[in-house]
């Protein structure tokens, strides 16, 4: 049997970037002897964006706290839930010709905005054509779209460009300089919990060596964002302080000079 | 905290392993699968727990369907829907909602779906896709090879009716 291929996400279309709250408040005066309304292209998008980040993250907080955890993702309490749900635009972007079809259906329906897991179709429609891809086969896509996120979510860019020279001019063994830094993770005040020292290590290494990043990063990087975005996002501070420090702490002379060059 | 000459060994190790480069617009189901292997061993040694894999409810109803029955012309008269659900969230992780939009077994995944979504092609369009994935990924959902087998027969049929 020949082998199953896969295209590569294209990230380059334009999305939209509409909040929930935003639906809401278009919806704002209308009658309220209706609970259900039909919805513009890009209203369904943002429904739609929001379902999959639920559906993606609920198992994060136990069963009595997951309708906290829906309003939350509702209402934009915490920035890195946009990062699944910009994924899930640039997933709509990606469709094949028949999901595409079954979008267009999925117009004609009208959603009860309060209650948005009760709109079965729509729900559906997400965990069959957006979920279970992306928990599966389009998993490392999403961790290496989490990594490039997280990058600019923990300002890595503060100090970056000091951090790129040092590794142009002194050509450090990636294994070493990532060990150096894996140290500094170890003397973080904020004692990190192995998969966001991983997480941040794996983020340095990508965009330190891109080349040296492979499909296992990714999926690792995915693995771990998929599991503790709200984690994440509640210690987004104490994350980017930690990264900041390791990075300018990092010593900066090569003392393996006449090692092997990348 | 794991000490970072540790995680640093487990990460050298993942490299030195065959590794899955992505170039070009496309990647192969292989490639994902080594990568896989090689992420599930480094979690195991750092001791992050796996998980039971994450399914839509439609497609994991359909898998304990069609392993249960895949050898039998018919469901049994007293199967519900709710014995399914069990089993199927035993093995899967998904989304618990209180929604009647199915209601039977034969409504999830007809014996005959040929004749059964006749009439209503926006369903069987819907059921073709819930088919499709399965099919292509069915290493990581089924069990039972027979099913695994039948589903993919079965899969030819609706595309051809």
């Amino acid at each position: 049997m020949s082998e199953t291929l896969y295209k590569v996400l294209d990230f380059g279309r334009p999305i939209d970037r509409q909040s929930f709250g935003e639906v809401m408040d278009e919806f704002k005066g209308l009658s309220l002897s209706h609970n259900t309304f039909t919805l513009s292209d890009g209203q369904l998008k943002t429904l739609i964006a929001t379902v999959f980040t639920y559906g993606l993250h609920y198992d994060e907080v136990p069963e009595e706290r997951r309708e906290l955890l829906l309003k939350a993702i509702l209402e934009g309490k915490q920035p890195l839930f946009d990062l699944s749900q910009t994924f899930a635009r640039h997933l709509i972007n990606n469709l094949d010709g028949h999901a595409k079809l079954q979008l267009e259906a999925l117009q004609i329906i009208e959603y009860d905005l309060k209650k948005p897991l009760t709109n079965e179709l729509l729900v559906d429609f997400v965990e069959i054509e957006l979920l279970d891809q992306t928990t599966s086969y389009r998993k490392w896509e999403y961790g290496r779209f989490s990594m490039a996120y997280l990058a600019a979510h923990l300002s890595i860019q503060d100090g970056w460009e000091n951090v790129e020279k040092t590794v142009k001019e002194q050509k450090p063994r990636p294994e070493v300089y990532l060990k150096n830094f894996g140290k500094e993770l170890e003397n973080s005040r904020y004692n990190l919990d192995a998969h966001e020292q991983l997480l941040l290590h794996l983020i340095v290494k990508s965009k330190l060596w891109p080349d040296k990043t492979a499909l296992t990063d990714y999926l690792l990087a995915g693995s771990i964002t998929q599991q503790h975005l709200l984690g994440l996002s509640l210690r987004s501070e104490k994350l980017a302080a930690t990264l900041k420090n390791a990075l300018q702490n990092l010593p900066t002379i090569n003392k393996r000079r006449g090692g092997p060059k990348l | 905290m794991i000490p970072s000459e540790k995680l640093l060994r487990y990460l050298e190790d993942l490299a030195k392993e065959e590794h899955p480069e992505i170039n070009g617009k496309e990647y192969s189901q292989s490639q994902v699968k080594l990568a896989e292997r090689l992420v599930r061993d480094l979690q195991k040694a750092i001791g992050i727990a796996s998980q039971k894999p994450k399914l839509s409810r439609r497609r994991a109803f359909i898998v304990i369907l069609e392993e249960l029955y895949y050898d039998v012309p018919k469901y049994p008269n007293d199967l519900t829907l709710d014995g399914i659900n069990r089993r199927a969230s035993q093995r899967f992780e998904y989304m618990n909602r209180d929604v009647k939009s199915f209601t039977t077994p034969t409504e999830v995944h007809p014996k005959d779906p040929c004749t059964f979504y006749e009439e209503n092609g926006y369903a069987k369009a819907r059921y073709k896709s819930a088919l499709q994935h399965l099919v292509l990924e069915s290493h990581r959902y089924f069990e039972v090879p027979e099913a695994e087998t039948s589903l993919k027969v079965l899969f030819e049929d609706v595309k051809l009716c």
